[in-house]
């Protein structure tokens, strides 16, 4: 598709006299190729393998290190264990009629399909013994081995544990275990891993002399649907309304399937409104201008050719499109528009009788600007094409989006467009020529002062940089659009269930017993830390490693041999012998009562047909983990801390400053096109202000947000594509009419697309917006300082304005 | 689970504080129709702060002999409660504001969960927040003669049989029994597994706990 089409575009390089026959043969390629992509579109949405992704957390990066396939293995262990995490939802139920409350909720949520009540009921004690029975001297706890060595002290212990006004344990073992060793592992295992106290079988947290009930509800959605999350989140925010204002109750509740609801609507919302808003108000000018529906129907046509382009483009070469990408394809709006504007600013002024531009036949509008368009495209997907390059999926597709979509409008804006003979029938609006020509006026004195305008910009920059440094906030949390009250509901649920500092250890193994032996290795580590509020929650509390248990057995049975137990056996009046070590497994624990925490705890993974993997965390509350011990886990191939948010802040802080050495490639890229095309001295001013335009823009965001973040310079790139657009065409053209004029078209159609982003809920669309506003401005001022020569009027104008200013001004111009 | 036990416990504790100060209704000899517990329960006014003695008796079916042990109990309504044992082996039991705690012979604390149950039933028995006891048990009375280890009664004794409702502390606790004259002086556990437990309490109203006991609470 691409050969055919440079080869045309050679074709009609060829400016021989054969215009009409070129237009035909240019016309015949472009509509080959544009057929062909239409294809290409139409397939991918009948029959691609693409989808739409709106989690902001999944545009972290995919490593290309040599170490890819150890961390893609633990990402996958974390999605396998995790990926229910999704899918959850806690309610919390306070009040005095709360128990009615949560009893009807239960009911409520059967009827709901998809929806299931997760609470798990707690395991017999009977069964649980009865269950470790043949075990019964392979575990212990480590409080009970350090007994060992001291009959006194076995005899203590069991004497405490048998004077226990109640211990359920205690009565249900001592006939199996007179030793006792299991009822304290029992008690010990389970009091850890089910921390929560019950009231009639509910979850019940005590705050604030408040009583929780505790309801975990899990949701069968599909990640990528974004319908069905948000059909969920709404059924069951219904009924929590419901359940409130019925039993008079105050319901918490929590889930990342809420966030993702509303997230995705407000991109919705936002894409529809910001779009709709957008093109409308680029249309309404369009129209004020031009007096004519015509240029709107055409730049209609270019736009939905380009967006078409892009979309293809993006899904064909990623499988995949963020919603976030949707959004900033808004921009491509703006620079689409700017084509078009040069393209039906020039073919009026190529149908003015009066017109000093030569061009008599029909394409001649479309020629002149044929340099600068080709020169900008070359140059602005010269500088997006770095992106492409980025690892952070984000960048990539809106690099891709724009650049085929650019080159969309480009080929249409070049080769379909002359065919429509346009020449007669787009003027623009005299009286906004009279517009023009003021504003032209008022450059050209601007430009007569531009050293003294660069000269203050460029200080006032560097001191200011200087003064406040520029501050970037990477953060993803601030990239987060979820509104005020979901954030508090998070904050307070993990209050109540105490996942403060709550952090997760991943560990994978190719069999069960390594992955065991492996979290007991851990374990040991983190006891050994001084960590003194540290509490962890593991499996390896009821299922120690096969290794361990032969241990146990090995103590046991020598402890035996030194009679340890025989003077507390004698006082109870029994007898009993340490069994032969038996083995207690993962499968045999899987079939067992304890299966349902096997299955929170321990997952078993395929990679390919014939390997399987094995996943288990465990939990550490109540004090985050110092760095030493975090080094100590990011040192082991096998374990990591999962800790998504950290691991996407860091990501984005490394590839911003990846970014910014971008920036400062695609900015020399900018400079040696710009002088070899313009010569050195005004290659270096087109430079001067394409950089001043962007640094100030930064700066002006800072100042009134606080601080910056990647999207920021996300702006800025779309900033440097704008300013090589005017700057190419200010430095081809001067300071004509036409110039002017299709320039400060597209500087207000733009600023009207990105004032509109401005106002996103998503801070990083909000951020993305101001910044390119504040560009707008600069670049719309220092663009035309570039210009090495200033505009000749037309000679119309002359005899229509009266004004001696513009007398002199003229004059002085032409003396420039 | 282990303070389901607890919570009967002090729940039968409060009862006879109520004993103390209740002076008529219980007469020995009568057989009680099943309104008596609610008029029992009705005129229970716990004591705010008392102190006293008890005695142990845990039968296990694979036990010839039962687990003695003795120890004090302390209780203040504004702070909370101490049970401890001091013999065969000194351990601790806490209740206070911020929950249940147990205290073993090496001094080892340790905060017990799953007390909500017991906590519950102990707050409404010490608060006299009957209600709240009536909705966690089932009552019925009994009047049988019961001849105590500890005491041998000639007159007829007033029980009354605690059958919880709640399905998780049911599945541990059979019933409670509650026994006495004016007071109640012995209550007995039956756990589901076949063991039971009786205690005997002798306890008296004071003015003040004793300061070490109050630092604990």
């Amino acid at each position: 598709m691409s050969n055919s089409n440079l080869s045309c575009n050679s074709q009609l390089r060829d400016k021989t006299s054969k215009n009409s026959a070129n237009q035909k043969i240019g016309l015949k390629c472009y509509l080959l190729q544009l057929v062909a992509v239409l294809l290409l579109a139409g397939y991918q949405l009948g029959w691609g393998q693409w989808q739409i992704e709106t989690n902001i957390l999944s545009l972290l990066p995919t490593d290309s290190q040599a170490q890819a396939s150890q961390k893609h293995n633990m990402q996958q262990a974390k999605s396998a264990l995790f990926q229910q995490a999704n899918q959850r939802v806690l309610v919390a139920i306070s009040g005095k009629q709360a128990i009615p409350a949560y009893t009807q909720l239960a009911k409520t949520i059967t009827a709901f399909d998809g929806i299931e009540n997760e609470s798990m009921t707690a395991p017999d004690v009977s069964d649980v013994i009865a269950f470790y029975q043949p075990y019964r001297d392979s575990v212990m706890t480590d409080e009970y081995q350090a007994l060992l060595t001291d009959p006194q002290a076995i005899n203590n212990f069991v004497l405490g544990k048998l004077t226990q006004v109640s211990d359920p344990f205690v009565s249900g073992s001592l006939a199996i275990s007179p030793r006792l060793n299991l009822a304290d592992f029992l008690a010990t295992g389970l009091s850890q891993l089910q921390s929560f106290e019950t009231e009639q079988g509910i979850i019940v947290v005590n705050q604030n002399e408040l009583k929780h009930y505790i309801m975990p509800i899990k949701v069968d959605v599909d990640g990528f649907s974004v319908k069905q999350t948000q059909a969920f989140s709404q059924q069951l925010q219904a009924e929590f309304q419901r359940l409130e204002t019925k039993f008079d109750v105050d319901l918490l509740y929590s889930g990342v399937l809420f966030h993702t609801a509303e997230s995705s609507q407000q991109a919705e919302y936002e894409m529809s409104t910001f779009g709709v808003i957008s093109l409308l108000a680029v249309l309404l000018m369009i129209l004020l201008v031009f007096r004519s529906a015509k240029p709107v129907n055409l730049a209609l046509m270019v736009l939905t050719i380009s967006v078409v382009y892009g979309l293809t483009a993006v899904v064909t070469l990623f499988n995949q499109l963020h919603l976030l990408t949707l959004v900033f394809a808004v921009t491509l709006i703006g620079i689409v528009i700017d084509y078009c504007f040069h393209a039906f600013v020039s073919l009026s002024v190529s149908s003015s009788s009066s017109s000093s531009n030569s061009n008599s036949n029909t394409t001649g509008g479309i020629k002149s600007i044929r340099t600068a368009l080709c020169l900008g495209f070359i140059t602005t997907a010269l500088g997006y094409a770095a992106l492409i390059m980025s690892p952070l999926s984000l960048l990539s597709q809106v690099a891709v989006f724009m650049i085929f979509g650019l080159f969309g409008a480009l080929l249409t804006v070049l080769l379909l467009l002359p065919y429509f003979n346009l020449s007669g029938k787009i003027s623009v609006t005299p009286s906004v020529w009279t517009l023009t020509d003021k504003l032209n006026v008022w450059l050209t004195e601007l430009h007569q002062q531009r050293r003294l305008v660069f000269a203050i910009l460029s200080l006032g920059l560097v001191s200011a940089i200087v003064i406040d440094d520029i501050n970037f906030n990477d953060d993803i949390r601030l990239l987060n659009s979820s509104p005020t009250f979901l954030i508090d509901n998070e904050i307070k649920m993990a209050k109540l269930m105490g996942y403060q500092h709550s952090q997760r250890i991943v560990i994978t193994a190719d069999d069960s017993e390594t992955l065991l032996q492996r979290q007991e290795v851990l374990l040991a580590r983190l006891q050994h830390s001084d960590l003194q509020a540290l509490t962890v929650k593991s499996i390896a509390s009821l299922l120690p490693s096969v290794a361990k248990q032969q241990v146990n057995n090995e103590l046991l049975k020598h402890a035996e041999q030194q009679q340890v137990f025989q003077q507390e056996l004698a006082i109870l009046g029994l007898t009993d012998t340490v069994d032969e070590f038996k083995p207690l497994t993962l499968d045999t624990f899987n079939s067992g009562p304890l299966q349902a925490l096997s299955e929170v705890y321990i997952y078993q993974y395929q990679i390919s047909d014939d390997n399987e993997k094995y996943a288990l965390w465990i939990e550490t509350s109540g004090v985050a983990l110092n760095s030493e011990l975090q080094q100590w886990i990011s040192d082991q191939p096998d374990m990591s801390i999962d800790n998504k948010p950290a691991e996407v802040t860091a990501a984005l802080s490394h590839y911003r400053q990846a970014l910014l050495l971008l920036f400062a490639g695609a900015i020399v890229v900018v400079t040696v096109v710009l002088c070899l095309r313009f010569g050195l001295a005004q290659g270096l001013l087109g430079l001067l202000s394409i950089v001043v335009s962007a640094g100030g823009a930064l700066l002006l965001t800072q100042l009134s947000l606080g601080h910056l973040n990647i999207f920021n310079l996300l702006a800025v790139l779309l900033i440097l594509a704008l300013a090589i657009d005017y700057v190419i065409f200010y430095q081809e053209h001067g300071l004509q009419r036409n110039t002017v004029l299709a320039i400060t078209l597209s500087a207000i159609s733009s600023a009207l697309v990105f004032g509109v982003l401005a106002l996103s809920v998503t801070p990083a669309v909000e951020s993305f917006g101001l910044t390119v506003m504040f560009g707008i401005l600069l670049v719309f001022l220092l663009a035309p300082l570039s210009a090495k020569q200033v505009a000749f009027l037309s000679a119309t104008q002359v005899e229509t304005e009266n004004r001696g200013k513009d007398v002199n001004s003229n004059s002085i111009g032409a003396v420039k | 689970m282990a303070s389901h036990m607890v919570s009967g416990l002090l729940l039968l504790l409060s009862m006879s504080l109520a004993g103390n100060v209740f002076a008529g209704g219980l007469n020995s000899g009568q057989v009680k129709d099943s309104s008596a517990p609610l008029a029992l329960l009705s005129q229970f006014k716990p004591l705010t702060i008392a102190s006293g003695t008890f005695v142990q008796n845990k039968y296990f079916t694979v036990l010839k002999n039962p687990v003695t042990s003795t120890g004090e109990l302390y209780l203040d309504q504004a702070l909370g409660f101490v049970w401890h044992t001091s013999k065969p082996i000194a351990s601790t039991m806490i209740l206070k504001d911020d929950g249940l705690f147990s205290i073993d012979h090496r001094q080892q604390q340790k905060q017990i969960n799953n007390a909500t149950p017991i906590a519950t039933v102990l707050m409404s028995a010490l608060s006299g927040d009957l209600t709240a006891l009536e909705s966690q048990f089932s009552l019925a009375a009994t009047s049988i003669t019961k001849v105590s280890s500890t005491k041998a009664a000639s007159s007829n004794q007033t029980c009354i049989e605690l059958t919880p409702k709640d399905a998780t502390i049911a599945k541990v606790m059979r019933a409670i029994e509650l026994c006495g004259k004016d007071t109640v002086d012995h209550l007995v556990l039956f756990e589901t597994s076949g063991n039971r437990t009786e205690i005997t309490i002798n306890l008296t109203a004071v003015d003040e706990l004793p300061k070490a006991i109050r630092e604990q609470l």
